[in-house]
């Protein structure tokens, strides 16, 4: 069931610099066709939840997923509630360049960038 | 001046270990026990390994089939939830935990899988377990030792059953595990009756204190970091992120350890555990296990001992006055990789 906001599904979102960024590595990878991001949580890392990129341009069928910027973001259904919310960036500043997370579930996130805990 | 004091402080130990030293000789050891209560989760899946490595301190990521490896379950505090023995038998894996710690290491590792192909079942009680001490256990069963990895898990087949014997790391012992179904349980016994002393819980117990092996429920909990137990040589400080992983990374990396599970030697045969330790008044540790040594009148133990007071020599005493010297502060598992 999706969860809504003012009547609006909220989702996971990609800014237009991530979305810029997924093209990009799709390219690279030799991806011609759709270009696609799947989204889902891990278990582990420094505070218990790792995200997990992939591009790929399968998605399941469980998979909750929407176009953005050019972008097919695909999120696995299972990580879903630990996800609802999230915005994708991407930073190339001075402190740290990669994909970054805004996720309003995480209620402590690692040094690393990539670990969280709820 | 800086070396005379360290040359004095060998001494002591020297000393001080060779008057403590009334166990067996480890090299010469030939003994089985029944370690029935350790636990075992059987594990299938292709992220096994990914999930585990990414959850415990020490690389595990790596296992070839039919080896084994240590690692310790952490909690986000960076505090011991369990020592865990992980062997990978190629189609599937199990996971030894400490006694009673099965349904706990269950539940953690089950908390944390979400999208992993990971299958888990608690096999405990479908396990007969027997821990052997024996320079090499093979030769008991006619198997000549063509392997030279101390992590390789053998296959033992008898006319009576058919089990595994795996290398069990507790620091410089020559120990193994023999697994097999319950069902052999007796004519496993009977077995290694017929070749090895058997040992009972009081005897296991005054050997594990006095070789400084650290046991859950009394040296290992959710109260104490890898680092305070000496377990540092179970922690891979270069594999990345795991549960707890920046809380230990900080305290290794600041000094900020504030206790060290120490040997102690006691001098009383009183019942000690929990007893609290002082210097000059002080609360200087507490004592977590300990047993008197037999035809001796002191006990050795272990304790975990405040950094001021853990230096090997140090002399500190109960609220009753006996008189508690510090002998080693040991690291099970050697030292940081």
């Amino acid at each position: 069931m999706p969860v809504t906001k003012d009547g609006e599904d909220i989702t996971v979102k990609i800014t237009e610099k991530a979305a810029e960024k997924i093209k990009y590595f799709a390219e690279k990878d030799g991806t011609d066709s759709e270009v696609g991001l799947r989204v889902a949580v891990k278990g582990g890392g420094c505070s218990g939840l790792t995200y997990d990129l992939q591009i790929t341009t399968e998605s399941m069928e469980s998979d909750k997923v929407v176009m953005q910027h050019g972008v097919k973001v695909m999120v696995d259904k299972k990580s879903y509630i630990y996800l609802v919310g999230t915005t994708l960036d991407f930073s190339d500043g001075l402190n740290g360049k990669g994909f970054t997370f805004e996720n309003p579930n995480a209620a402590k996130a690692c040094g690393c960038g990539t670990s969280f805990g709820v | 001046m800086k070396i005379l004091m360290l040359l004095k402080h060998a001494a002591v130990a020297h000393h001080l270990a060779s008057n403590s030293k009334t166990s067996p000789d480890i090299n010469t050891l030939s003994v089985f026990r029944d370690a029935k209560n350790l636990g075992i989760l059987h594990i299938t899946g292709k992220d096994t390994l990914d999930l585990i490595n990414r959850m415990s301190t020490n690389n595990v990521i790596d296992i070839d089939p039919f080896h084994t490896t240590h690692t310790i379950l952490t909690n986000d505090k960076g505090r011991i939830i369990d020592i865990i023995y992980v062997i990978n038998m190629e189609s599937y894996y199990l996971l030894i935990t400490s006694p009673g710690q099965d349904q706990v290491v269950l539940n953690w590792l089950d908390k944390y899988t979400i999208m992993e192909d990971i299958e888990y079942s608690n096999q405990t009680s479908q396990f007969s377990i027997s821990h052997i001490l024996h320079t090499n256990p093979k030769t008991l069963f006619n198997i000549s030792d063509t392997g030279t990895s101390s992590s390789l898990v053998t296959e033992i087949n008898t006319p009576n059953f058919t089990s595994y014997l795996i290398p069990y790391h507790l620091g410089d012992l020559n120990s193994y595990l023999m697994i097999a179904s319950s069902k052999y349980d007796q004519s496993i016994k009977k077995y290694l009756g017929n070749h090895l002393s058997f040992w009972d819980t009081p005897q296991y117990e005054q050997f594990r204190i006095a070789h400084k092996i650290p046991i859950h429920g009394n040296e290992l909990s959710e109260e104490h970091n890898p680092l305070e137990a000496g377990l540092i040589g179970a922690i891979d400080f270069h594999k990345g992120c795991y549960i707890g992983q920046e809380v230990i990374a900080r305290l290794d990396s600041y000094d900020k350890v504030q206790k060290h599970l120490s040997l102690i030697k006691i001098n009383t045969q009183k019942h000690l555990v929990d007893l609290e330790l002082f210097s000059d008044g002080k609360l200087a540790g507490i004592i977590t296990s300990a047993q008197q040594k037999n035809n001796t009148d002191f006990s050795l133990g272990m304790a975990y001992i405040h950094k001021n007071h853990s230096k090997i020599g140090t002399y500190l005493s109960t609220k009753d006055g006996e008189q508690v010297t510090v002998l080693e502060n040991p690291l099970l598992f050697g030292e940081e990789k």
